[in-house]
């Protein structure tokens, strides 16, 4: 009797076998198929004694399937918790070698926690190829589960979300640090209906950061009143852990632009003096 | 006389403290003869104490999680050092201001649980390492010191473990200070978050021992600065040492921003500067809250979004760290440094690990240019050191060749 890895099961884009390929296996364990029933006729090769002699478990899997993602490694981790032969035969911390990551406790606390959010939320994070850092914040949420249900919910709300609007990876990611420290802070979320992504990621910027933000508006307001040579305008942005001033001037010709870089400079001559 | 009663008391119970504070303690059996070994093991409960032939917990190799880590804490190891125990000030990089520092591990984890603390980003040992070693780090020192001449130098002790909290234990400040006793040119630094000074205050010095404490303010140590000392015992222990002719110096560092951080490290300074005089320290530092991002996660875990540290507005600086942002960092630097010069201008107060910009904007001069700190910054003496290094590794490499 064979059995399927459960790797392979409710993916949104499963771990695809020719139909007409026949399937692999390596001892009992099915290695290209979800369940028996997709066996492809029932012609199944053992690769534990490999084509070109004997593969580990965890050679014969990377063989099938080469980039494995951490929801793949997760629901293995799972199941090698829960039967014991597969731990027996899976060397757990070569695979995760092989995966460019390294085994521990950190990592398996991540891959628990990745099986605990919203499935739609794993899907993303498996199309967006997360890595585990990205996915630390899930831990801080874990400790919350019986001493804040409601937080948790809305911490489910955000990832869940997050996978519905196809959100990118960076900006995906940002959100969640923004978002899932604001909630742990116990702050309001500012509202997400309409804006894209990207627009709500500067939203919990401000709200996360006020003091940064709001030294930023106090240097702009301040900007305004500066009387600028005409056709030139200045603004202040943030870069890092400082706060740097982007000056624009337009001019038709090097003569124009000459007379309006002396202008500049008396302009900020007498802001400094 | 009056005094040794309660001062072997205190002693006592800060040992006591410590005995209690490991679970566990393994002594490679290399370090079998050595006198660290043979103290814990006259220290320690059979019990609690193991023998073994390499690091425990072989399998705990790289980032830890925070359960490890924590953990790691209360899990003493013994073992022989390989390396070069002396070690260049982490400060000193290109773009960043420093004194002229350098340091000396003789281990590394420590027994406190700061939730700033540079080492949840560092270390990736699942225990407290103790160096069994501390006589060959004191040969190299000796070789440095011949290479350098006449050269002054402040060696400092407090990298990746603590100088004091675990004194009692290891006694190292005693055979620290022997050394120290035949260079009284070059300087002893112990930076401490303990008030474990008791154990140190009879053995004789040349008065170029200095002491310095990590202070904030007691909200601030209550939140964030776990297992340590309160404000008031570390200021105390920094009053018994001044007694005891030892140097004493304070860093205000890391300053945590937190909604009452003015009043807060307003009341500090009020309380520095009533208990000591500026002639009794030689110098004060200040930094602001600053970490590697990738301590983050671990920090967040391990002390939760109430934390102020975690709660700060933290933006990437240009050496990769994440620190509050330079307008908010001028302000808490000219606050302090204010408050101080209220009190006298002649406080030396000084900003560490920060770049030149900062300094320019709070001092409008470079370290090396304000008259009462120039002492600190002398490049020369940097230079000198670099190249001593050099050479002394050097010879090593062609005597081993
Ligand atoms: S006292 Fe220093 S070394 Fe110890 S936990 Fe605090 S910051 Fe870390």
């Amino acid at each position: 009797m064979l059995k399927a890895l459960k790797m392979l099961e409710n993916k949104k884009a499963p771990f695809l076998w020719p139909e007409a390929w026949p399937h692999f296996a390596w001892g009992s364990w099915l290695l290209t198929a979800p369940s028996e029933v997709n066996t492809g006729g029932g012609r199944v090769i053992d690769l534990k004694e490999g084509f070109k002699g004997p593969l580990e478990l965890h050679q014969a899997l990377l063989s099938c399937k080469p980039k494995l993602s951490l929801l793949d490694l997760a629901r293995l981790w799972q199941q090698s918790q829960e039967d014991p032969s597969l731990a027996q035969d899976l060397n757990w911390t070569e695979l995760v070698n092989h995966c460019g990551l390294r085994s521990g406790e950190s990592l398996t606390q991540v891959l628990e926690s990745l099986l605990k959010t919203p499935a739609s939320f794993q899907t993303w994070s498996e199309e967006k190829q997360l890595a585990p850092r990205d996915l630390n914040l899930l831990l801080s949420f874990e400790s919350e589960k019986d001493k804040s249900p409601d937080l948790v919910k809305t911490w489910e709300n955000l990832l869940d979300k997050l996978a519905e609007t196809s959100t990118s990876k960076s900006t995906g990611v940002k959100i969640m640090e923004l978002g899932g420290e604001l909630l742990l802070m116990g702050k309001q979320l500012p509202s997400w209906s309409h804006e894209s992504p990207e627009h709500f990621a500067r939203d919990l910027e401000r709200v996360r950061f006020p003091l940064s933000h709001q030294s930023l508006e106090a240097k702009n307001q301040e900007l305004k009143q500066w009387a600028w040579p005409s056709r030139s305008s200045g603004r202040w942005l943030r870069q890092g852990d400082e706060l740097l001033m982007e000056i624009k001037i337009l001019a038709p010709h090097g003569e124009e632009l000459k007379k309006r870089l002396d202008q500049m400079k008396s302009l900020l001559e007498g802001q400094n003096g | 006389m009056a005094e040794s009663g309660p001062i072997i008391s205190k002693s006592q119970q800060d040992l006591e403290k410590l005995l209690d504070h490991f679970d566990r303690v393994y002594i490679d059996r290399k370090s079998e003869n050595s006198p660290l070994a043979r103290r814990l093991e006259s220290l320690f409960p059979a019990d609690k104490l193991e023998w073994v032939d390499s690091r425990p917990h072989p399998q705990i190799r790289g980032e830890m999680s925070s359960g490890e880590f924590a953990r790691s804490k209360r899990q003493l190891y013994v073992t022989e050092f390989k390396g070069q125990f002396f070690k260049r000030c982490p400060g000193a990089k290109p773009g960043l201001a420093c004194c002229n520092y350098f340091v000396l591990n003789w281990g590394q984890q420590c027994d406190m649980n700061c939730s700033y603390c540079y080492l949840q980003s560092f270390l990736n040992s699942p225990v407290l390492t103790l160096y069994s070693n501390l006589d060959q780090a004191l040969e190299e020192l000796r070789q440095l010191g011949k290479s350098l001449g006449e050269q002054s130098l402040r060696v400092g002790t407090g990298e990746l473990v603590d100088s004091l909290s675990l004194d009692p234990l290891t006694l190292f400040s005693h055979e620290l200070m022997a050394f120290f006793r035949d260079t009284p040119r070059w300087t002893l630094e112990f930076k401490t978050k303990s008030d474990f000074v008791h154990q140190f205050l009879d053995v004789p010095h040349e008065g170029n021992v200095i002491v310095s404490w990590s202070i904030n303010p007691q909200a601030v140590v209550e939140r964030e600065e776990q297992g340590t000392a309160s404000l008031e015992q570390r200021l105390q222990a920094a009053e018994l040492c001044l007694s005891r002719g030892l140097q004493i110096a304070f860093h205000i560092d890391p300053m945590i921003w937190h909604p009452e951080w003015k009043e807060n490290y307003a009341a500090l300074v009020d309380e520095v500067a009533a208990r000591f005089r500026p002639g009794d320290l030689p110098y004060l530092s200040l930094g602001a809250l600053r970490f590697q991002p990738e301590q983050k996660a671990m920090m967040r875990e391990r002390f939760g979004m109430k934390s102020w540290v975690n709660q700060g507005e933290m933006w990437p600086g240009k050496d990769g760290k994440l620190r509050y942002p330079l307008e908010l960092r001028q302000e808490m630097f000219n606050f302090v440094l204010n408050r101080f010069k209220e009190y006298s201008p002649e406080w030396k107060v000084f900003l560490c690990m920060e770049s030149p910009e900062t300094w320019l904007s709070t001092y409008t001069k470079a370290p090396q240019q304000v008259d009462s700190l120039a002492p600190l910054f002398d490049q020369g003496v940097s230079r000198q050191f670099r190249k001593a290094l050099k050479r002394s590794q050097a010879d090593t490499n062609s005597a081993s060749g």
